[in-house]
């Protein structure tokens, strides 16, 4: 496509062609598809790196690839875009229509760091003397009061944590680039729109949902998003141990459905995923501990993508046990072990006691954005997303705005990216006719022309 | 280095502890904590290598935090595996040059 096409929609310095909100592989996704087409793109952030779950993520099913191999590069490109603009450690509190356009009103968050002089070099997060529970690695490892983010983040720039900083000046004498501003406060900004795209994504709901597994009583009942970092190979142990006291696990159960598929906790759909991360996870623990027992308690095992069912039937050739039954209830002991009270469904009924090190709970998947209305866009009854013409998957129904990956349900990488591009098909298509009206309502030359000589 | 802090540092670091003044001591708590525990592991560690149950006994702090702070030395370049003893990994201190 010509370099002209987006630029017609070039107004102001805060005008975009489409705003993406959130940039994680479906925002990034999308966020390419549409500046391959020359539209200028605004990826908006609120983490202070972009990558999204997939970055943290250890290997992906079924192809068992890299998960930051393969994210990184598209990090990298989006951020190396000429098109594309990041702003990260962002936020889209409203997003209302502005005549043809869409206004939308961000907060900038204080860095504490002048992105323009900051180089990345950690220097400061070296001499910070405060450590607190790294969110990155679930509160496992531990992060700087002043740290770049991840070590495979973008943008590699430092970000302080006010809540655990203590204000003694230690990064600003060690900043070699003066980039430390810590009278740095927070900004207000507005830019507007042709076109949005929604790509606010999910998060798990709490382990703590049915207290039938005590999740709160032992830090050995991990979520599955822990044990992606815990088998990741910079993860915050460097290897599999047990949070409670860093014993090598011996054996280790995934209780599947423990948060989705269950009317009590107000998630009675499925959340597509679990089955075949759980069944990856437990072929790369069986992996990473080669004596280790591995059990997946099972409702039913949905391995309905390419390649998935094969995939099951390796982790069963591999020597997973695959236990059909509902776990009822996981009970912590006092030296640490955990007794895990099962149905098996396939044995007559009988009920089992089982001892494991770690309790993996598969719990559901939730869109991470409360209110879509505020955004611009209006919710199903299960939270997520509406999209109401089930022949325009990636339109929320909302003139402009559209919707990619999990905002809209729970829905593998694959499938994240593939309605990603979908997403930026439509907001593409949606630009050109919004410029084909507008050049259509315009008087042309011919006519100026004629009118000025029949002066 | 260090360098000398100017004095429109210096301003933005008074700014800074007025915004976030800690005000019912949370954080003045959490540090002392952090470094009082940091210390007593540091200190059981230079005695000798390892595991996590073991410098929980010679610390008297929580199981857990032990293995997060020893974790988080690794992390930061203090601490390294040593092995193994049976179920659990041993941890040895690395001497800092003219530490």
């Amino acid at each position: 496509m010509s370099s002209g096409n987006g630029a017609a929609m070039r107004e102001t310095e805060n005008h975009f062609d489409v705003v993406v909100v959130g940039g994680g592989i479906a925002g990034l996704q999308s966020a390419l598809d549409l500046a391959d087409q020359d539209y200028r793109v605004l990826v908006v952030e609120k983490q202070p790196s972009i990558g999204g779950r997939m970055i943290s993520l250890s290997k992906v099913f079924p192809t068992l690839d890299c998960a930051s191999c393969i994210t990184t590069p598209k990090m990298s490109a989006a951020a190396h875009h000429s098109n594309i603009t990041l702003m990260t450690y962002t936020t889209v509190d409203a997003i209302e229509p502005a005549g043809d356009n869409h206004r939308l009103t961000l907060t900038q968050m204080a860095r504490y760091v002048d992105t323009s002089a900051c180089i990345g070099c950690r220097q400061c997060e070296y001499v910070c003397p405060v450590e607190y529970p790294d969110p990155f690695e679930q509160g496992m490892g531990a992060l700087r009061a002043i740290s770049v983010p991840f070590a495979n983040a973008i943008p590699q720039y430092a970000v302080l944590n006010p809540e655990y900083c203590i204000g003694c000046g230690a990064c600003v004498r060690a900043c070699a680039s003066d980039a430390i501003r810590l009278d740095q406060q927070p900004k207000t900004l507005t830019v507007e729109a042709g076109a949005v795209v929604l790509a606010t994504g999910f998060h798990l709901n709490s382990t703590s949902l049915k207290p039938q597994y005590n999740a709160s009583r032992s830090k050995d009942i991990v979520s599955p998003l822990q044990v992606e970092r815990l088998l990741a190979p910079h993860g915050p142990y460097g290897r599999v141990l047990r949070p409670s006291d860093g014993k090598i696990p011996d054996s280790v159960a995934f209780v599947l459905c423990a948060g989705s598929r269950d009317q009590s906790i107000g998630v009675p759909y499925c959340s597509r995923v679990c089955c075949m991360y759980s069944i990856k996870q437990a072929m790369l623990l069986s992996g990473a501990l080669p004596t280790a027992d591995i059990t997946i308690y099972y409702m039913d095992i949905r391995a309905f993508g390419k390649g998935f069912e094969q995939f099951y039937q390796n982790a069963k050739a591999m020597g997973i046990s695959f236990v059909k039954g509902k776990v009822a209830r996981i009970t912590p002991q006092p030296n640490g072990d955990l007794m895990a009270r099962v149905e098996a469904i396939e044995e007559d009924g009988r009920v089992m006691e089982n001892r494991h090190d770690l309790v993996v709970l598969a719990q559901g998947i939730v869109p991470e954005l409360v209110s879509p209305e505020r955004l611009g866009a209006a919710k199903e009854e299960d939270g997520f997303i509406r999209r109401p013409d089930p022949l325009r998957p990636a339109w929320t129904g909302r003139e402009g705005i559209f919707v990619a990956g999990t905002a809209a349900g729970p829905k593998d990488i694959v499938d994240s990216i593939m309605e990603a591009g979908s997403a930026a098909m439509e907001a593409s298509h949606y630009l050109t006719q919004k410029r084909a009206t507008a050049d259509a309502n315009a008087p042309s030359l011919e006519l100026e022309v004629i009118g000025a000589a029949s002066e | 280095m260090p360098a000398k802090l100017t004095e429109a540092h210096r301003q933005a670091l008074k700014l800074f502890r007025e915004q976030h003044s800690d005000l019912d001591g949370t954080l003045k708590k959490y540090v002392a904590d952090f470094r009082h525990e940091r210390k007593q592991i540091t200190e059981a560690l230079r005695k000798g290598a390892g595991t996590v149950p073991e410098l929980t006994r010679q610390t008297g702090l929580p199981v857990d935090q032990v293995l997060w702070h020893v974790t988080a030395m690794r992390k930061y370049g203090t601490v390294q595996e040593a092995g193994a003893d049976g179920d659990y990994v041993k941890y040895e201190f690395i001497e800092q040059n003219g530490k």
